[in-house]
């Protein structure tokens, strides 16, 4: 047996051993399984059908018989079905996703499952113009569905808005091949039969010829996408999960970076302490004639072990979870996890590389200055050793947290560091989170000066219409064509900014009614092609007087679909910067074959001080299974829940964390504690009592928990400065700096650290016998 | 003033129980210097730990004037270490990362700037004025007991417990700090444990000790009256 193997100290210090162990294993079960559940996040399992067929619909009214017949005789298809269904919505991790039920004959039904690998698992199959369906087994589970339930606007509209009357389910799905496919299917004669649901754009299932998809898909994105026709393909859907996964990424490889820091750090610091009880060991050795280099090398080989050790154990444990996770909670929201995704792996890959680089490093430079003789005499690495600190005066408070870490300044400057990098690595997140949550409140903004009404299907009863005109509240109606154009939410996002098509009579109504002025430029002529646009919107899209928009001229950005079929002049700017709103010709849209399809809606000007009373008249006696009322509580509601829901998730998060985090600091301070309980031990004697001691250590604890708490804070802060100077400003974005929640979303850090020094240092303390101490037992 | 009254402390070592100190009664009184002596495992220090409140008697009863130990809360036990007691112990136990007149300042009962230039006043009159800001480490053995000394003193205890004050010591060394501590007899009582009794040259009383129990109590004050009389 070789006594001086990387095993054979580890082996008789099992303590120490396990103890780094147990710290490698926990940052990467807790990076792992973070990124692991977030990588779920631009997972669109709902849209999964796109491996197997491509999805072909009309962006007017209905698609080109041309494009229809293109496609029909492309060599590469096999068939096209066409499909007149709708969307329901499923929760995720983040909110909803969409999931197509798709409109089509039974014998097409039937021939879509074989295709896809998915088969009746229960139940039975939709009846011809009857309104039942079938869902596939993740999306009922999901929806908590049972056979037999019926589902409609009236029984959620979260997750049924565009079923406005029941459909029942009859039938379960199961995928029979990987990945699994999920579906859904309606009778598309019972919706075109049906007078809620009729008339019915009809769109195309493509399939392509066995092995030619993508020859498919490149024809599909290449000739067929257009101004007038929409392309969904899994190439397309590809490049979006990458986009979206780049802005994920980015956030996690700060965390990443910052946990295998500290974790590094930690270790180091055990390491360091080990090494300073192995002084004599090594002076022994290095006297006995082993090189420098050697020590170091096995010192870093006895750490290379441990680290991978630790990251082995960690991803086994983080596996296990991922496992129970998957079973449990990704199993009820009908997300298939794949434990195998290399991502994560990817992510905890640095924590015992970083670990190992850096104790190295730190061996390397104490070993710089060994000295057999000074280790062998006198305990102390070198002669230089001896010279090290030296006061001027005496702190007449001697016993307080600040004279300690004076005295102590790289333990004191190595936790604020650790902490403050974890408080800045885990809440600058949440912090931009929340600030670009806050940034996109603006789009919504237009509502507190306005309502809106729109058809859920055709046209606006006039009966409604009617009656809202001659509600006591309403000063005014104004009909609007709704275009959509989306602003750019660094760093992979878009949030909606709403393009109303008015009448001019209209318009310098509603511009007086929302404050707003023409700051550049012009408002657009009647029966024009051009567009007005608040400064906000204009300076996130890099748009100026003069530039051309929409149709088939290409976005500047990936992360924005606008709604703009036709091109448009941009032709003046308003000010102020909000309400994020833009104005374009009622009559232009009317008339255009892109958007004359498009059913105006009513924007409901309240008289003033009404428009509370108008919101909930609108809501209460106008919304209805045909009708769409938009309110503003309603949308800040939604935006709050979605934020709230967020924020609570990263909360989750950030605990599991700080857990790792306390275990990791409380470890530090045990180690510290026990270099420190002679000290402990001999103020005892001379009459501390244990409180005291306890209070002593939470001064300690606290202060340089709240110093690191301050540096992690006010770097948050310059990072949010930087990108609201950098990067959201530029936009005509604002990033919200006094949100109370991330500020509130930092706390569980220092507190759990605190926590658990504190209650360490209290456990140990309890055990603390005085005299065992004098008596060196 | 300090009265122990049948004292008995019992250690459980597995299945074995090992009184390291049986039945001992002792008495002492205001300014006086006590020496306990023995050879080692004698019981001395374990004596020393009860009387000063750092062990709780396992039979037995001590008195601080009227106050008993074994009503005592442990709060109240460690209150009066603080206050009443001063310690000397073999090593020195000085806080590494604190210089000579901040570890003095660690006994005293506040920490402030009066308490600090007490401190340094202290440390002048044991000969360690010009080293008042050395740490530990940047000390003689005979200057760390110094300062430990000075820790015991800078909060006028009734009495300072030194357990081997001089063990780690050479014999000239070791002369001077017991010098030192005698020097304490004008402000409170000095109860000194030790296998030397070279360095209990002075003592009022001599408590010789062996395998726990009291041998033999030389009261020398009398001894010396009576030699004085005769």
């Amino acid at each position: 047996m070789n006594p001086l193997s990387p095993f054979t100290y580890y082996r008789r210090h099992k303590r120490s051993a396990l103890l780094q162990i147990a710290l490698i294993s926990l940052a990467t079960v807790g990076l792992f399984v973070l990124v692991a559940v977030l990588d779920t996040i631009p997972l669109r399992a709902n849209v999964s059908y796109l491996t197997r067929l491509s999805h072909v619909s009309p962006i007017g009214d209905a698609l080109d018989p041309t494009v229809v017949s293109q496609i029909e005789t492309h060599p590469d298809v096999a068939r096209v079905i066409p499909d007149n269904g709708l969307w329901l919505s499923t929760p995720t991790l983040f909110g909803t996703d969409n999931q197509l039920l798709m409109g089509v004959s039974a014998e097409d039904a039937e021939y879509l499952m074989q295709h896809c690998g998915v088969r009746l698992k229960e139940g039975r199959m939709f009846e011809p113009r009857t309104n039942e369906i079938v869902l596939s087994e993740e999306v009922v589970r999901a929806l908590d569905l049972e056979l037999g339930d019926e589902i409609s606007r009236a029984v959620d509209e979260d997750y049924y808005e565009a079923i406005p009357a029941p459909l029942a389910l009859v039938g379960i799905l199961e995928g029979v091949s990987e990945p699994s496919v999920r579906m859904g299917f309606v009778s598309a004669e019972y919706l075109n039969s049906h007078e809620l649901y009729a008339p019915r754009a009809t769109s195309l299932l493509v399939v392509a010829q066995e092995g030619r998809k993508a020859a498919v898909e490149d024809f599909l994105e290449t000739t067929i996408r257009s101004r007038y026709t929409e392309v969904e393909t899994f190439t397309g859907l590809v490049e979006i999960f990458k986009a979206v996964r780049v802005g994920i990424y980015i956030i996690f490889g700060v965390i990443n970076s910052v946990v295998a820091l500290v974790m590094a750090f930690t270790v180091g610091v055990i390491n360091r302490i080990a090494m300073t009880k192995r002084l004599s060991e090594f002076g022994l050795l290095h006297a006995l004639g082993r090189q420098r280099k050697q020590l170091i090398r096995r010192l870093t080989l006895e750490t290379a072990t441990v680290a991978w050790l630790g990251c082995l154990a960690g991803l086994g444990a983080a596996l296990v979870i991922m496992s129970w996770l998957r079973n449990s909670f990704f199993y009820d929201l009908g997300v298939e996890l794949n434990l195998f995704n290399p991502a994560p792996f990817l992510f905890v890959l640095p924590i015992p590389l970083i670990v190992i680089a850096l104790t190295f490093f730190s061996i390397r430079r104490i070993f710089a200055q060994l000295d057999a003789v000074a280790i062998v005499e006198r305990g102390e690495l070198s002669e230089e050793q001896k010279a090290r600190q030296a006061v001027k005066r005496s702190s007449a408070k001697p016993l307080s947290s600040l004279t300690f870490y004076l005295r102590h300044r790289r333990r004191g400057i190595l936790v604020v560091l650790s902490m403050a990098l974890m408080v800045l690595g885990i809440t600058f997140p949440v912090f931009l989170f929340s600030a670009m949550a806050s940034a996109i409140l603006p789009s919504i903004e237009y509502l507190q000066y306005v309502s809106e009404i729109s058809p859920i299907r055709s046209e606006l009863d006039p009966g409604i219409v009617g009656q809202i005109r001659s509600h006591p509240a309403v000063a005014y109606t104004v009909p609007v064509i709704r275009l959509g154009m989306q602003m750019i939410l660094p760093p992979g996002g878009g949030t909606d900014a709403n393009i109303y098509g008015v009448s001019e009579a209209d318009l310098s109504i509603l511009l007086e009614w929302f404050d707003v002025q023409v700051q550049e430029g012009r408002l657009p002529q009647p029966r024009s092609n051009e567009i007005v646009l608040s400064a906000a919107i204009a300076a996130n899209r890099d748009l100026h007087v003069g530039d051309v928009i929409g149709g088939e001229i290409e976005n500047d950005s990936e992360f924005v679909t606008d709604n703009l079929p036709t091109e448009m002049v941009v032709v003046g700017l308003l000010s102020p910067d909000h309400p994020w709103i833009g104005f374009a010709s009622y009559e232009y849209l009317h008339s255009h074959e892109l958007t004359s399809s498009r059913s105006p809606r009513l924007l409901i000007i309240p008289r003033e001080g009404q428009k509370q009373i108008l919101d909930g008249w609108l809501e209460e006696s106008v919304d209805s299974t045909q009708t769409r009322i938009v309110t503003y509580a309603a949308k800040e509601r939604e935006h709050r829940e979605m934020t709230t829901a967020t924020v609570l998730t990263f909360a989750a998060l950030e605990c599991m964390i700080a857990v790792v985090a306390a275990i990791a600091l409380a470890t530090l301070n045990h180690i510290f504690f026990s270099q420190r309980k002679e000290e402990f031990g001999i103020l005892n004697a001379v009459g501390r009592s244990r409180p005291w001691l306890v209070w002593r250590t939470m001064k300690e604890t606290g202060s340089v928990v709240g110093v690191a708490w301050v540096v992690g804070a006010v770097l948050c802060g310059i990072g949010l400065l930087g990108m609201q100077n950098l990067v959201y400003g530029p936009r005509g974005l604002s990033l919200d700096f006094f949100s109370l929640a991330p500020w509130l979303l930092t706390m569980p850090l220092p507190l759990i650290v605190a926590l658990a020094s504190v209650s360490t240092i209290a456990w140990m303390l309890h055990k603390l016998d005085p005299v065992a101490i004098i008596e060196r037992r | 003033m300090l009265q122990g009254e049948n004292l008995t402390l019992t250690y459980q070592d597995g299945e074995t129980t090992l009184d390291a100190v049986h039945d001992v009664s002792i008495s002492v009184k205001d300014h006086q210097f006590i020496g306990i002596l023995g050879p080692s495992g004698s019981g001395k220090s374990s004596l020393l730990y009860l009387l000063s409140g750092l062990r709780k008697a396992t039979q037995g009863e001590i008195y601080l004037d009227d106050r008993a130990y074994g009503k005592m809360p442990e709060r109240e036990r460690v209150a009066l270490r603080r206050t009443e007691f001063g310690f000397v112990f073999q090593q020195h136990f000085l806080i590494n990362y604190l210089t000579a007149q901040e570890n003095v300042m660690v006994a005293a009962p506040v920490q402030d700037k009066p308490h600090a230039e007490q401190a340094k006043a202290l440390l002048a009159d044991l000969g360690m004025g010009d080293k008042l800001h050395r740490f530990p480490y940047e000390l003689s053995g005979g200057e760390r007991q110094r300062v430990a000394i000075a820790r015991a003193m800078i909060h006028r205890p009734r009495v300072i417990f030194a357990d081997e004050p001089t063990g780690l010591l050479d014999r000239h060394t070791g002369l001077q700090v017991m010098a030192l501590l005698r020097s304490y007899r004008e402000q409170g009582s000095l109860i000194a444990v030790t296998h030397n009794p070279e360095i209990l040259a002075e003592a009022d009383l001599i408590v010789r000790m062996r395998d726990g129990q009291v041998v033999n109590i030389e009261d020398r004050v009398v001894r010396q009256t009576q030699e004085a009389i005769v």
